[in-house]
């Protein structure tokens, strides 16, 4: 019971980062129709320039998550600046697509450049490594890794549904054309969703490196997974993308643990496929968008 | 566009001659084909390896670029073709070229039976279940030791032979290479000038208008989709024959990204597009050592480029090009 209880925990964990990445995608989907299939190699880079920051600065772990957010929000933007906005005035949702999978290449390419084909990890945040809760032996990381995931909700829901920046982000993301119309800059909204994607790819990043291995080839794993999530959620729909990623990582957590990794991979992507075909929608979607 | 109306029937006035002409140049491309080992004998392992990756990105071109939908499961049939085909022959004594055909059906059928359900999905949803597709490919490859040998991959299949004579050498491979690749590149032009082609360029330009005019969509489709895994499954047999050797290296998600990279540079629905998009991410590592590292991040920079400033790939660029300096 202890045993399962524990896996279905660490399963949340890695779960949360999952819920961030698709959180992320979700967003510039709404805004922008783009699906960003680099939002989990963003995750990867911003995990090891926070172990190149960390290195250098010897700042604390929020801290650094701060840091890292500031300089992943500025680093979206821009690629929306560069590749995504040029890019879009100019092919289909199709093929950008295929711009975001450059992208992906790209930052595992940058990543091998800069830190090489070794497995990066951190000292976790707080020195304790390890407690004990109610008889379950946790590691104090995964408080950090919720506690990112639930702050991250917490102020993502007060910007959209209690500013008037986000009354402009929803307006963009009902109808781009008629929000324009009334006076929103949706290229501005635009990249601020690009900017914010950034700052979650970027604190995923931050708070999960402690408890596992990152390196360049890890960019694929991870945008396939948080593209996973965002689609089991139903794309565009936050409170989806949260449930598609925790339920993700719960399940691959579960068959990790009582059968083979790759065992564990094929049936959770096989599920994801038979999900698809039979409830295309995902869990919080709308079926017209998903069938031709 | 006004100034290039007048050449279109002045051209069309003299049919034979351009045709003729132009049955002379895909000669000579063949004769230049055809010598290349001769002239380049360090280079002849490399075009091999051109060559096969050519025949699965023409095969996806007969999908991705006639259907107008992504598709990143290509690896799939890929590692059907390598893997089936080392099984058959390392297990069950087949003969290479009985292997390669068997696995080629079974791919088929393999696609046949995906193609209804998957290619009702939409978009982003058909590229998210084939790259699920790839996903699985990569973990059944590394997972199934006792099948496919694990992350250590599955070594020893014997060189593709017909009947007695075994095509070990280079140069030997080169040539079925060759010739596979032409009926291939033969094989998807007289596809394209048919009317199934025609059906499904009317479906990548307007699916409902398409299917109004009585062309079924879904038919067309899984019919373009057999056949790119067909061509992707004799690919991954040659590369099992030609290396001897398979890893789930070569059946990666990477791999299956590179699939649709290699196709998307060099621009669809051409014979060239696809050979200059495999050349050039082939050739990237190919240049130096050190210059190696730097392929992901160039590949990765060059699609980011290509998609974005010109929608017909590297060759449709070029040939763009070449018009607007004739006029």
């Amino acid at each position: 019971m202890r045993d399962v209880a524990e896996t279905v925990i660490g399963g949340l964990v890695v779960g949360s980062v999952y819920a961030l990445i698709a959180l992320g995608m979700s967003l510039i989907y709404s805004m922008s129709k783009v699906i960003n299939l680099s939002q989990g190699a963003f995750v990867v880079l911003a995990a090891l320039t926070g172990v190149s920051v960390q290195h250098s600065l010897h700042i604390s772990g929020p801290a650094l998550l701060v840091v890292v957010a500031v300089i992943f929000a500025v680093v979206l933007a821009v690629v929306d600046l560069a590749v995504i906005r040029p890019a879009s005035r100019r092919a289909s949702p199709d093929r950008m697509l295929l711009i975001t999978v450059g992208l992906l290449q790209a930052v595992g390419g940058f990543l091998l450049l800069r830190w090489g084909n070794l497995p990066y990890t951190m000292k976790p945040f707080t020195h304790t490594a390890v407690v004990t809760v109610l008889g379950l032996r946790l590691s104090t990381q995964f408080f950090w890794v919720l506690g990112v995931l639930v702050l991250s909700l917490v102020a993502l829901w007060l910007l959209l549904q209690r500013s008037s920046l986000g009354l402009k982000m929803r307006a963009t993301a009902q109808d781009p054309q008629a929000a324009s119309l009334m006076g929103v800059d949706v290229d501005k909204v635009r990249l601020i969703a690009f900017s914010i994607s950034g700052a979650l790819a970027a604190v995923a990043g931050v708070a999960i490196i402690p408890l596992t291995f990152l390196q360049y080839d890890t960019v694929v794993p991870y945008a396939v997974d948080g593209f996973v999530a965002a689609v089991l959620g139903g794309l565009g729909s936050s409170s989806g993308a949260v449930m598609g990623g925790l339920l993700l990582g719960v399940v691959q957590g579960v068959l990790q643990r009582y059968t083979n990794a790759s065992l564990a991979e094929i049936l959770a992507i096989s599920s994801l496929i038979l999900i698809l075909l039979l409830r295309p929608a995902g869990l919080r979607g709308s079926l017209a968008e998903v069938r031709r | 566009m006004s100034t290039q109306a007048p050449a279109r029937p002045l051209r069309a006035r003299i049919p034979h001659q351009s045709a003729a002409r132009s049955r002379l140049g895909t000669l000579g491309v063949i004769v230049i084909l055809a010598l290349l080992p001769l002239i380049f004998p360090a280079w002849t392992s490399f075009l091999i390896v051109v060559g096969i990756y050519f025949l699965a990105v023409l095969g996806l071109d007969m999908f991705v670029g006639q259907t107008g939908q992504v598709s990143l499961g290509q690896t799939l049939f890929f590692a059907i073709g390598a893997y089936g085909g080392g099984i058959l022959t390392l297990d069950h004594g087949v003969p290479t070229l009985a292997a390669t055909a068997i696995m080629a059906v079974a791919s088929a059928a393999v696609a046949y039976l995906l193609g209804r359900p998957f290619l009702r999905l939409r978009g982003y949803y058909l590229a998210l279940a084939t790259l699920g597709l790839a996903v699985i490919t990569q973990s059944t490859a590394t997972g199934l030791t006792s099948l496919t040998g694990g992350p250590s991959g599955l070594s020893g299949m014997p060189n593709l032979a017909i009947g007695t004579y075994v095509f070990e050498s280079d140069p030997a491979n080169y040539y079925v290479v060759l010739a596979l690749g032409l009926i291939a590149a033969l094989l998807v032009t007289g596809i394209r000038r048919s009317a199934a082609g025609r059906a499904l360029a009317a479906i990548a330009g307007d699916q409902q208008a398409a299917a109004m005019l009585g062309v079924d969509p879904a038919t067309y489709k899984t019919r373009a989709f057999v056949l790119a895994a067909t061509f992707a499954s004799i690919a991954g047999s040659l590369f099992a024959f030609y290396n001897r050797f398979v890893s789930p290296e070569s059946v990666s998600v990477v791999m299956a990204l590179n699939f649709v990279i290699m196709l998307a540079i060099g621009g669809s629905r051409t014979l060239l597009g696809p050979l200059l998009g495999v050349l050039l991410i082939q050739a990237l590592p190919q240049a130096s050592q050190s210059f190696a590292r730097y392929e992901p991040l160039l590949a990765g920079l060059v699609l980011v480029v290509v998609i974005t400033y010109l929608p017909d790939g590297l060759w449709g660029g070029i040939r763009a090009f070449a018009t607007r300096r004739r006029r």
